[in-house]
């Protein structure tokens, strides 16, 4: 199970790296959590989270919704924009 | 066992137990000198349970339960031995204001008076379970003994000894959102009755198992939702794709054995119950149906193992998803003649 979460993790951070998803998915993964879980962390519509998991559009996000998602995950605003390494 | 002082100054023993509700719960009672043990609250709390919820979906897979809803025990438990107990929930509404400053403003105001503070928590944001234990569930209690630098002395159940948790972490926990959100639930006890009747509580309880295990209208919870559990499992390797089929598998597994010891450990727990009834009691029917309960617990196990091999694919000839749901079939049966009769001993009891 736990091999399972790290698979998944790296599926993620793969599906980021080809620009299929934005680091948001990444993120969301790390804290193992669903587009419905987030979005009630964050407090944003879960339709809006899941568009926002597109790359496109999640590059042109104004900060006040970075902010939000940074908070509910428990990351800096650079580091939410951003893949970590390893 | 592990020595430590609470916030009013008197001793704690923290007890290692198998459950985190029914641990927490004990070790309320014990703190303002009721000896209960774990399993003794656990049984008084009617914490057994069984529930295939296919529609309640958690990180995509249905939600399987053994015990009872988190929550429901501690009540139960409380009502049943009396005294006053003060739980409080922080619901969000627009007029609310910072619920999450409120909550922690309120514990530590329990705490500087003296109470130790039973929490229902997410245990993701728990940073001090190794990261093989953290997942997205709402539903772990814990104890707060006292405040300490940045943070709180934490007694996690789980754990052998009393921790350090952040204040940080303590708040994303408790204010945690998603499914069965804990909404910063907190209880302690005013005062509890000094003697209490765990004998009609024992009945009482009993009978309220089984209850909820035999005479259902819900076919997703109770002997019923074991059986149509088994039918799903038999069924799942035609109706899904194997690689699909295993990981329900391997949730329902590990709903059963990780997740707060799942449904083995509940069987075994209820065992030691219906033996410490037995002694209460003096009733050598309720021992019967102990060893017959540890049997069942037994067969959990064995249902564990088979559904490992299959998970894994080893043996793929003789591990089938046949051979895995027969055997939660044969724990059904059992289990339905096992509460049937202890339905009967519980009525015959004189509190």
């Amino acid at each position: 199970m736990v091999s399972d979460i790290r698979a998944r993790i790296e599926e993620a951070r793969e599906a980021v790296l080809a620009g299929k998803k934005s680091p948001l998915y990444y993120h969301m993964a790390r804290r193992q959590m669903t587009p419905a879980i987030l979005a009630r962390a964050a407090g944003i519509a879960s339709f809006r989270v899941k568009r926002h998991l597109r790359p496109e559009i999640f590059s042109r996000l104004k900060t006040s919704v970075l902010d939000r998602y940074a908070n509910a995950l428990a990351v800096t605003r650079e580091e939410l924009k951003t893949l970590p390494n390893s | 066992m592990a020595q430590e002082l609470t916030s009013a100054g008197k001793p704690f023993s923290h007890l290692h137990s198998a459950h985190c509700e029914s641990g927490v719960t004990a070790a309320l009672f014990r703190d303002k000198g009721i000896n209960i043990s774990e399993a003794m609250a656990f049984g008084i709390g009617s914490g057994i349970f069984f529930g295939h919820l296919p529609f309640i979906k958690w990180v995509g897979l249905p939600i399987t339960t053994y015990r009872s809803r988190p929550g429901t025990l501690f009540s139960k438990v409380a009502k049943r031995l009396g005294g006053e107990f003060i739980t409080k929930k922080y619901h969000r509404f627009w007029w609310s204001g910072d619920i999450t400053k409120q909550g922690m403003d309120d514990l530590r105001r329990l705490l500087r008076e003296g109470n130790i503070v039973g929490l229902t928590t997410n245990i993701y944001w728990l940073s001090y379970f190794p990261d093989r234990f953290r997942f997205q569930f709402n539903g772990h209690n814990i104890i707060v003994l006292r405040e300490i630098e940045n943070g709180f002395r934490v007694a996690d159940p789980v754990l052998d000894h009393p921790v350090d948790c952040l204040a940080e972490d303590l708040e994303r926990a408790r204010f945690a959102r998603g499914p069965l959100e804990p909404k910063g639930y907190m209880y302690y006890a005013k005062s509890v009755r000094p003697d209490p009747d765990f004998r009609s509580a024992c009945i009482t309880a009993m009978k309220d198992s089984c209850n909820m295990m035999l005479r259902t209208p819900f076919p997703y919870v109770g002997l019923r939702g074991i059986r149509y559990l088994a039918k799903v499992t038999i069924k799942s390797p035609d109706i899904l794709e194997a690689h699909e089929a295993r990981r329900r598998l391997a949730n329902i597994v590990r709903m059963q054995e990780e997740v707060g010891t799942g449904g083995a450990g509940f069987r075994f727990m209820y065992a030691a119950f219906l033996q410490e009834t037995a002694d209460l009691f003096g009733s050598s029917e309720l021992a019967d149906l102990s060893r017959e309960m540890t049997a069942i617990g037994d067969i959990w196990r064995e249902f564990a193992v088979v559904s490992a091999r299959i998970i894994k694919q080893r043996g793929q000839t003789e591990e089938t998803f046949a051979k895995a749901g027969g055997l939660m079939l044969i724990c059904a049966g059992r289990e339905e003649q096992l509460f049937r009769d202890l339905d009967k001993v519980a009525r015959n009891l004189k509190s």
